[in-house]
């Protein structure tokens, strides 16, 4: 049983799995860079573990106390040397998380394993900046952490299956299952579902449909919860662009060029939800479109 | 306008920025018909602890609350009552 993680990047999905670790039980170190984001975390990370059992009524009731009781947030990476298991969670860019996994791997124990929260990174690429490479694995949790059921896991080139194995048994811990698949840059979930947004953002673009129109159909006619344009503005655009950017440059291959239109977009601010506009106006009323 | 109304047109006017609806109906359940995801449920709380100084407590965490308009405004003037 793991009693101790260390979750670095205290982003939204840093604080999404530092409020489902807590809410069952387990001790985190939240390690960020930005004092400032260290705040707001702690703030957000109180409020929603204080309210999640409210949407997930098999998750415990908590106070404040108890919330902060939990979580020890610093800027001082070194606190997480006596972590059984890191989760890392920065931003998809490749010169951020190279140095991060060299210094991790000279602070934590060697058999620690490193849980990638990445979307797109090649798990193999990061083992290999580690003396560990078969104690890294991919773990791109969906968010909101506390309400999802499962998990897609990445096996590195070098992963073991004891790896596998310590990473399903964290994972069980907080009622989760792990659908295991294979390396290769966006594994499953965003080599497909970034065609989707990509495409969407091409269709308006063409003057095809408008982006509700567009997620209506995937709402309602295929019945997915959220359509693409949706998502990618809760994604947040500059993400998708990165990722795509991403998948381009691995891939070498056209389908994954980003669209103009959802270039423009970043360039113009219109980042999503984060920054009230993107496909959506998200300052007047949710669901008027841009 | 009384206290009461003035408080139902705030949380009225706060619950009507986040649904896509061209006229929001006091009694509608905003949840149960799908005009705002659950995690709005969170967002819905921190903003009636802020705007009308209540603690939501582990006994007030009942979808009922939150459920409309009508049924959030009972709620926080409940809560006020009880002096939290």
């Amino acid at each position: 049983m793991y009693t101790k993680v260390g979750i670095i990047g205290a982003g939204t999905m840093g604080i999404g799995i530092t409020v489902d670790l807590l809410l069952h039980g387990i001790q985190t170190v939240l390690v960020d860079i930005s004092e400032q984001a260290l705040e707001k975390a702690k703030r957000e990370i109180v409020q929603t573990a204080r309210f999640a059992p409210l949407l997930n009524k098999a998750l415990p009731v908590v106070s404040e106390e108890q919330v902060c009781s939990l979580v020890i947030a610093t800027t001082d990476l070194k606190h997480v040397e006596d972590c059984e298991f890191i989760v890392e969670n920065i931003p998809e860019q490749w010169a951020l998380k190279e140095p991060l996994y060299r210094q991790l791997d000279r602070i934590c124990r060697p058999d620690v394993v490193f849980g990638v929260n990445t979307s797109a990174i090649s798990i193999t690429k990061v083992a290999g900046v580690t003396q560990r490479p078969d104690k890294v694995i991919g773990m791109h949790f969906m968010n909101p952490v506390y309400l999802k059921p499962s998990i897609e896991v990445i096996r590195g080139y070098h992963t073991s299956e004891r790896t596998v194995n310590e990473a399903e048994a964290l994972l069980a811990q907080l009622d989760k299952d792990a659908i295991v698949v294979n390396d290769l840059t966006g594994f499953v979930s965003n080599r497909i579902s970034h065609l989707f947004m990509n495409e969407a953002a091409f269709v308006v673009a063409d003057g095809v449909a408008t982006a509700k129109q567009v997620d209506e159909i995937f709402k309602k006619c295929f019945g997915h919860k959220m359509g693409p344009l949706e998502t990618a503005d809760l994604i947040g655009l500059d993400t998708v662009m990165d990722s795509l950017n991403v998948l381009y440059q691995e891939y070498q291959d056209p389908k994954f060029r980003c669209s103009p239109y959802l270039k423009k977009m970043v360039e113009a601010g219109r980042l999503g939800r984060k920054v009230g506009a993107g496909f959506y106006d998200y300052t007047k009323q949710r669901g008027n479109e841009a | 306008m009384n206290d009461v109304k003035q408080l139902e047109e705030r949380v009225h006017h706060y619950i009507a920025e986040h649904v896509d609806v061209p006229e929001l109906d006091y009694d509608v359940e905003i949840f149960e018909e799908g005009l705002v995801n659950s995690l709005f449920a969170i967002q819905l709380m921190t903003f009636l602890e802020k705007t009308f100084q209540i603690k939501v407590t582990m006994d007030d965490l009942d979808m009922n609350n939150y459920k409309s308009v009508t049924a959030i405004t009972n709620f926080v003037r409940n809560k006020q009552r009880e002096g939290v």
